[in-house]
């Protein structure tokens, strides 16, 4: 698979955030990783896509069994809610799918493209659930970081002003 | 146990106040009460116990969606009949409209009280903004996470101003770190001076969670329900650590009243 298509795991923000919160509670801002199964009681399909989000924005560091907060990472979650918004903004437009839809979105006339253009790209890479999730995920993360939106009436992904 | 005032609060300005207010099943078994309770104005105050305490039961009486089966229940000095216009209600479940928009789901509340379209608008967005939901306008609830979807109705409750935010359970159907995430963003709108919101009753099953948050804990316990111990943590500061000392001793002592 293209570099340019690295998928994105399938994780809500809030619970990034949550988790940069856990880590900074944590001695060293580092944990080890089990103890965010068992103890905490997430399930491995609820808590690897979080670390994995955290980790392609980042904001954790993960090695030999052990999840610590980058500098990024530790700065972003210390930050008020207006700064936050922005650090995670520049972190996310580092994320291929994100950016490449953005900027297809900035070349694009009065910033609009069909959703269905995008699908299409991504079923190349990926299979049609999966390139939907990808898609939905995407959209997700990019109302939050205010980047781009959707607009149900034409189908079409818009630039956020 | 009877209520007790706590000294400290004493002054404050009592927004809603529980008069031997009692719940009957099939009047005749008691499964509620009679429960004195105030709560003030400006104040964070959570009852906690476990299933069956009446938690949930008092959380509507005070909303004024339930009428207790007997004794009384006071806004001010005025009686309280029908639904309470002063408070707003969050429920676990989120309880949005799956065929609206987030900001037509936050104005929907504002519409009832009567608000032209500009200033439901204006509102919505103000309350989207706090609650940190600005890029999700036009998002239908399906497309939202869970948290997303709780932020929603925080948004919508608290878009009507209303003097006490009333939650039932409101993190208890998210996982630990979105709950964390959305625990801290309500104490931030709590404490936020864009939030004329300045009351909030918590319920939940969780004495950590209660702990973490509030002014004062009310402890419940079961058949019938019943105030068990009402705890005062204005003096215990925020953010509180779950493993400091005298955030544990609290916990502790709230478990072994209740065990």
């Amino acid at each position: 698979m293209a570099k340019d298509w690295k998928p994105l795991p399938h994780a809500p923000i809030a619970m990034v955030f949550g988790l940069l919160e856990h880590l900074r509670d944590a001695s060293g801002g580092r944990e080890d990783l089990y103890k965010l199964g068992g103890p905490l009681g997430l399930e491995l399909d609820d808590l690897l896509p979080v670390t994995e989000a955290a980790k392609q924005l980042g904001l954790v560091k993960i090695a030999s069994g052990d999840i610590e907060l980058t500098a990024e990472g530790r700065a972003l979650s210390a930050a008020e809610a207006p700064e936050r918004k922005e650090r995670l903004r520049r972190r996310l437009l580092e994320l291929p799918i994100l950016r490449r839809i953005r900027e297809a979105l900035q070349e694009a006339e009065g910033g609009r493209v069909r959703k269905q253009e995008f699908l299409k790209r991504l079923e190349e890479h990926f299979s049609p659930t999966e390139a939907e999730r990808q898609l939905g995920t995407a959209l997700d993360w990019a109302r939050y970081g205010e980047l781009f939106d959707h607009d149900p009436d034409t189908e079409e992904f818009v630039l956020a002003s | 146990m009877d209520a007790t005032v706590v000294p400290a609060e004493a002054d404050r300005k009592v927004l809603v106040r529980l008069d031997a207010v009692e719940q009957l099943y099939d009047r005749k078994i008691r499964i509620l009460g009679p429960i004195d309770l105030e709560i003030r104005e400006g104040e964070f105050l959570s009852l906690v116990g476990p299933s069956g305490c009446g938690k949930s039961t008092l959380l509507r009486i005070v909303a004024g969606v339930l009428r207790p089966t007997r004794g009384r229940v006071f806004l001010g000095d005025r009686l309280l009949e029908g639904v309470n216009r002063s408070a707003a209600l969050v429920f676990q479940s989120f309880a949005l409209f799956p065929w609206l928009t987030v900001v037509d789901n936050v104005a929907l509340g504002l519409e009832a009280r009567g608000l032209g379209v500009h200033e439901r608008l204006k509102k919505a967005e103000k309350y989207i903004d706090l609650a940190g939901l600005a890029g999700y306008e036009r998002a239908y609830p399906k497309e939202l996470s869970r948290g997303m979807k709780q932020l929603v109705g925080v948004a919508r409750a608290l878009a009507v101003e209303p003097e006490l935010l009333c939650m039932d359970e409101p993190f208890s159907a998210l996982d630990v770190l979105t709950a964390r995430t959305m625990r801290d963003l309500v104490l931030d709108l709590w404490a936020s001076p864009q939030v004329l919101t300045k009351s909030i009753l918590l319920v939940t099953h969780s004495i950590e969670e209660a702990v973490s948050l509030s002014d004062r804990v009310v402890v419940l316990k079961a058949n019938p329900g019943r105030i068990a111990d009402m705890v005062d943590l204005t003096s215990l500061p925020r953010p509180r650590r779950a493993d400091a000392p005298a955030v544990r001793e609290v916990v502790d002592r709230m478990y072994t009243l209740l065990a």
